[in-house]
């Protein structure tokens, strides 16, 4: 059974970008989440088994919301997606419970590689 | 500030934006499948005062550009600036494919998706070096501006008291000349303080 991802990005291009990279790869992408409120709204509504989180969001840094995944007890396997590359962030984000983070620019192959992972 | 000082930033912030432009540089040809470097390094610490428009030596080109920004915020804070005329948006938005959806348009998602990630790139690089915390923001379409981008810095930065540190390259794309889009860095004064207790030629 293909596994369902939830898309959190503010950027369109990317949301588009990542959505059709899974879903040629056989996921099925349940929800996409512009903002930090929606990215935890949409968590705990639809209980994906995967989310894949950007960093930078209108309304709240991802690791801010990895802290109430983490907190929540959200069972979703967490792939941060950011342009933000900085050790320190990386880091942050692997010990707040993310199971990998990805620095943009990928490929689509990078990507599925990846999340075939988790 | 003192000559000396300034030299001594200016001299470490050189070669902390160059690793971050070429980081950018590398970012921009993994997502437009070229090679892509940069050139035309300018940087220099200035004050916003009535003479900056009028006496500084235009930072690049001007007329009609798109401009796409983003806010930096963070230990040091400031803004980036992504300059593009119509040509070079156009060849570099050619393999998008516009969305069905009319409200949608998927090129300028991609402009700012550039922008987003150049910024972050220098930031890496920057953070890493500084050791400082910093982010980007979501980046902006302004559209089109014309004019001097002087005039633009001075508007965005008109409430700084101290010398501001701006810096500026342009791209350039193997195999094609007339890409070359103009990417700028302001960063406010408190980079100053951030480099005063990193550089020990400064604490003895």
């Amino acid at each position: 059974m293909s596994k369902n991802v939830l898309i959190v990005d503010d950027s369109l291009y990317m949301r588009t970008t990542i959505k059709d990279s899974l879903e040629s790869a056989g996921f099925n992408v349940v929800g996409q989440a512009v903002n930090g409120e929606e990215a935890i709204d949409l968590a705990f509504d639809l209980q994906p088994d995967i989310i894949t989180l950007d960093n930078i969001l209108p309304d709240m840094i991802g690791t801010d919301i990895l802290k109430v995944y983490t907190e929540e007890g959200l069972p979703s396997k967490v792939i941060m997606i950011s342009a933000v590359g900085q050790e320190s962030v990386i880091q942050e984000g692997l010990s707040l419970g993310a199971k990998a983070y990805l620095v943009k620019p990928f490929t689509p192959d990078q990507l599925i590689n990846e999340v075939n992972k988790l | 500030m003192p000559n000396e000082k300034k030299n001594i930033f200016e001299d470490y912030l050189k070669n902390a934006f160059e690793s971050g432009y070429s980081n950018a540089a590398s970012s921009f040809s993994k997502m437009s499948m070229k090679k892509i470097y940069f050139n035309n390094f300018q940087f220099g610490f200035h004050k916003l005062d009535s003479k900056f428009s009028s006496e500084r030596p235009l930072l690049g080109r001007n007329g009609e550009n798109i401009l796409i920004t983003t806010d930096i915020f963070g230990d040091v804070t400031g803004k980036s600036y992504l300059f593009l005329n119509d040509k070079e948006f156009e060849l570099l938005t050619n393999a998008i494919p516009q969305s069905r959806d009319p409200k949608i348009n998927l090129k300028e998602e991609f402009a700012k998706e550039v922008d987003n990630i150049l910024s972050a790139s220098v930031i890496t690089k920057l953070a890493n070096e500084l050791k400082v915390k910093m982010y980007g923001d979501i980046p902006i379409l302004v559209g089109k501006v014309f004019g001097n981008i002087e005039d633009i810095i001075f508007d965005d930065f008109s409430d700084a008291t101290d010398e501001i540190y701006i810096n500026s390259i342009f791209f350039s794309f193997e195999n094609q000349p007339v890409m070359n889009p103009f990417f700028i860095w302001v960063v406010n004064s408190n980079v100053q303080r951030i480099l005063e207790e990193k550089i020990t030629v400064l604490n003895p």
